[in-house]
């Protein structure tokens, strides 16, 4: 099966969202409604893929700014960290794509941009790593494949060191 | 393909996690481990129309 060409841009109201449908009712809900005026409002940048020629949504992805802070506080914990409790990083907020590109390329292509405008921002503003939320155990592990680590052994909370990335794109 | 999104309430601004997890995430910094085989394979390749 041919993977889809895509085109990655910044969201605008010339996309076509109405028809997007992903896995999760939630985030296709967000999409639709709300990611245009969060992008605008600099809350989040959405990336929106489209096939070439087209203004319709076939996928999209979202990084913020974020910090990965220590849940608690406790002194041990700042001991330990030298009084570090928060580092710098790019949370993937959302990552879809659209129901009916399943295996067709769309998720890998939304992924290497993602990641390589992670490593763009990290150039202009300090960052560690980017961050994200698995949906789920699977997605957790395709995450793993691309050298994701659980910031615990259940979690679906997961990072990979921007380092990485960096050293994957020479 | 999906991740789930941030509480309301957080808006974003903070990715809190536990001790084991920061600390964890401090060593991964230190340490950087080699990319998979999967993510060299991801960077190198040409989908992304992200242009710099």
């Amino acid at each position: 099966m041919n993977n889809t060409q895509v085109v990655i841009s910044p969201i605008t109201r010339l996309h076509k969202r109405s028809s997007f449908v992903c896995e999760e009712q939630r985030i296709t809900n967000y999409f639709i409604n709300n990611a245009r005026k969060e992008h605008d409002l600099y809350k989040v940048r959405v990336f929106v893929a489209c096939e070439p020629d087209s203004l319709v949504a076939i996928g999209f992805y979202s990084l913020v700014i974020t910090s990965v802070a220590l849940k608690e506080s406790p002194e041990e914990a700042q001991e330990k960290f030298e009084r570090v409790d928060a580092m710098p990083a790019i949370y993937l907020a959302g990552v879809a794509r659209h129901l009916d590109q399943k295996g067709k390329g769309v998720g890998k292509a939304l992924l290497e941009d993602a990641f390589k405008r992670a490593l763009l921002i990290s150039e202009h503003a300090g960052a560690y790593a980017l961050v994200l939320d698995a949906k789920n155990e699977k997605l957790a592990n395709i995450y793993e494949g691309y050298g994701f680590e659980r910031f615990t052994d259940e979690s679906l909370k997961m990072f990979i060191a921007l380092k990485v990335l960096r050293d994957a794109a020479i | 393909m999906a991740t789930s999104f941030a509480d309301k309430k957080n808006q974003y601004a903070s990715f809190s996690v536990s001790a084991d997890g920061f600390k964890k995430l401090s060593e991964s910094i230190a340490s950087p481990k080699k990319p998979t085989e999967k993510l060299v394979a991801l960077m190198k390749g040409h989908n992304s129309s992200l242009k710099k």
